[in-house]
């Protein structure tokens, strides 16, 4: 069957990646809109880049409206804008930030550890892991200077749960400096925030005692392929402060993580009374 | 949904862990070392299995499948690489797929010391005809099967889920310990004749449990609990499984019974059923494919696809062979070969590209997860030559079934020759993805 055939319009919140595997002739299309994605022509670029990022963060990287951009590209599947549903509601792993995070300045006098990607990125390496391990080992009042090719919104997200603020500044359209630190103030609010979204079904009396727990942080990684959920477990534990709790959501019971728990001297509580996700709760054994 | 905090989930410590009762969830810690000596044997064994194509080509493309080398060839694949990998997979998967560490490691391994050397033992006795290498090898394999059969059954018993999954694991066993049956009556007809004219019906009562009760059938159930977490694909419709299970599980006592009483109406309905239960897994892996939110396939699920659609076309041979009777050996050894190779070894090399690489990177790289920053388990093999494995394997099987249909023996031993390149391919990945200096 033609990768065209499909009817099904391109929404906001579909990743590059699958909007190009429907027709690989639609970079062109993202690239007459915004001659800055002109970096989508290189496959290693494209092989990472197109993987992580939404046509709605696309857009707001080159500074477009994404209803014209999403316009411009079923146009070219030869869908009428007007067939468009409207965009599904945000997964609840996904970025809810659209705004910058913080306009804070950064602290003053902190050392600063510098994190370049740009090679990686322009070979198609993926890069998420050296940068959460740079994080990992990051001193509670240190920065990260992160140098990448273009604005990486989806880290954003992720950094953001993790009590992260960022700030950033183009050098050029492929050249990026984002600056990331600890924001010890908003910590709690952030992490009743992110125990909000972290799980669709949850009542609503719930979210609000999840809410009330400053020192709990979660994690969803159902929607992610082993061993991945093992490494952002392993890795958040490690920037885990020693009286918060680690709550990991899963589809089924991490057998391969619990024996690396004890090994690593933290205690869990596994819930197993939803039907459709498993929580575990993980501390340091005290 | 309004608990947030566990109501009454058990606190499991560092000390509680170790102290656990049988049926707790922690896995063993030596149970991933006694699935890799099975993984380990169970390579050497495809190995010799894919050079025995080669030297028993003439025989295959003769349609004699009878002969001695060739049921030699065929128990290198069936216990030495089929067999030996369900138990290791099943050692190391019991834990995630039903809640349930495996009952015995002591007994696992005494399981794998006595069915190993078995298997080799066995195949050299029936390809040489050795009365004393057969006995003590199917003795030895005997002892590992049951052990391995009984290790696996006392830790059903324990398991905490008893879902569709459970039930094809305990199906499955059962009809290994029956094939184990069957071929222990061959044997003995081998030295007294006692079944005489009925030896061919039984070898094929004896083929069909083996490869469909319990190869198929550990396929079906495993399936079921991995490919969603392959493919991100959760929310499926499930109930295609059942259905395959159950057809599948009827179907294959009805042939076995319909060939070996020469009831043609039974041998009929049993075909249908293993028709419609291959259909249903099909089916229940469209599903799957659907739902997915992994776009991207990678070679161990492509692996997989490949096999589907071989095993489609062994299922669309057999009612041809049924129909067409005795005499059209070629046929059957096509349909089998086929069915076999292509169905069922690729599909266990598919999963083989996503289990074994993963339990190899998770003990090499244990200490320094979280810590620092490590090989990601596509960086320890190359997928590209997984990708030139996958075509050199899929176009070997495609000849070796087309050169045994059509008589060629050139055409069946370059098949196996491309066989023997593609499973050089996979021992040199295992070994670099377990041993090797990832990219």
């Amino acid at each position: 069957m033609s990768a065209r055939s499909s009817d099904r319009p391109i929404v906001a919140s579909d990743r590059v990646s699958d909007v190009l595997a429907r027709d690989e002739s639609l970079k062109e299309v993202f690239i007459q809109a915004a001659p800055q994605l002109a970096k989508l022509r290189n496959p290693a670029i494209r092989r990472v880049m197109a993987r992580l990022v939404t046509i709605e963060q696309v857009a707001r990287m080159a500074g477009l409206s994404c209803d014209d951009l999403l316009q411009h590209l079923n146009a070219a599947l030869g869908i009428a804008r007007d067939a468009s549903p409207p965009a599904p509601a945000r997964r609840p792993d996904e970025h809810t930030a659209s705004q910058p995070l913080d306009t804070a300045a950064r602290p003053p006098g902190a050392t600063e550890v510098i994190l370049d990607v740009r090679d990686d990125l322009r070979a198609g390496r993926e890069p998420f892991s050296a940068i959460m391990a740079t994080i990992a080992k990051l001193a509670t009042d240190d920065v990260v200077h992160l140098r990448t090719i273009f604005e990486p919104l989806p880290l954003y997200a992720v950094l953001e749960k993790r009590g992260f603020v960022h700030e950033s500044q183009a050098h050029a359209d492929d050249d990026w400096s984002i600056w990331f630190w600890r924001d010890a103030a908003r910590n709690s609010a952030r992490a009743a925030a992110t125990a909000g979204g972290a799980i669709t079904d949850r009542s609503a009396a719930a979210v609000a005692e999840a809410g009330q727990d400053p020192k709990v942080v979660w994690l969803d990684v159902r929607e992610l392929e082993p061993p991945d959920p093992l490494i952002r477990t392993l890795t958040a534990l490690e920037t885990l402060p020693e009286d918060h709790t680690l709550v990991q959501v899963n589809r089924r019971v991490p057998q391969f993580l619990l024996p690396m728990l004890a090994e690593r001297g933290y205690a869990y509580d596994i819930d197993e009374s939803h039907t459709d996700y498993v929580l575990v709760r993980i501390s340091r054994v005290r | 949904m309004t608990a947030v905090t566990p109501p009454r989930a058990a606190r499991i410590t560092l000390d509680a862990r170790i102290a656990r009762a049988p049926g707790a969830m922690t896995p063993p810690p030596n149970a991933t070392r006694l699935a890799g000596e099975h993984f380990a044997a169970a390579t050497v064994y495809l190995v010799a299995g894919a050079l025995g194509l080669v030297w028993i080509a003439p025989e295959l493309a003769a349609g004699a499948y009878p002969s001695p080398h060739v049921a030699a060839v065929a128990h290198l694949f069936t216990l030495g690489w089929i067999t030996m990998t369900i138990f290791g997979a099943l050692y190391q998967l019991l834990p995630v797929a039903l809640g349930a560490p495996v009952r015995s490691v002591r007994a696992g391994h005494a399981s794998f010391w006595s069915f190993a050397p078995g298997v080799a033992c066995f195949a050299t006795g029936v390809a040489g005809g050795s009365n004393v290498l057969r006995h003590a090898g199917i003795a030895l394999v005997g002892i590992g099967v049951l052990l391995a059969v009984g290790n696996v059954a006392a830790t059903l018993r324990t398991a905490r889920t008893r879902d569709v999954t459970w039930a094809a694991i305990a199906l499955a066993i059962t009809f290994l310990t029956s094939t184990l049956a069957l071929g222990i009556i061959l044997l003995h007809n081998l030295q007294t004749g006692f079944i005489a004219a009925a030896r061919a019906r039984v070898l094929a009562a004896h083929l069909h449990v083996a490869i469909i009760g319990w190869a198929l059938m550990m396929i079906v159930g495993v399936s079921h609990r991995l490919l969603p977490m392959f493919l991100l694909a959760h929310g499926a419709d499930t109930r295609w499984t059942r259905r395959s299970l159950a057809m599948l599980a009827s179907g294959v006592p009805a042939l076995a019974a319909g060939i070996m009483t020469q009831r043609t109406l039974l041998s009929w309905t049993g075909i249908a059923l293993i028709e419609l239960g291959i259909a249903c897994f099909l089916r229940q892996v469209v599903a799957f494919h659907r739902v997915r939110v992994k776009r991207r396939l990678d070679v161990g699920v492509l692996f997989a696809a490949t096999a589907l659609g071989f095993l489609a076309i062994g299922a669309a041979l057999g009612p041809i062979a049924l129909g067409a009777g005795a005499g059209h050996s070629r046929l059957d050894t096509a349909y089998v070969t086929v069915g076999l190779l292509g169905g069922v070894v690729m599909f266990i090399v598919g999963f083989f590209y996503k289990i074994v690489p993963l339990l190899a990177w998770t003990a090499r790289y244990r200490g320094r997860m979280g810590k620092e920053r490590v090989p990601t388990v596509a960086e320890t093999f190359s997928a590209r030559v997984a990708h030139v494995q996958l075509v050199a394997m899929a176009l070997a099987i495609a000849l070796l079934g087309a050169g045994i249909g059509a008589g060629s023996a050139t055409a069946v031993r370059t098949g196996a020759g491309l066989f023997v390149v593609g499973v050089a391919l996979l021992a040199s990945q295992l070994g670099r993805a377990t041993f090797g200096t990832p990219r």
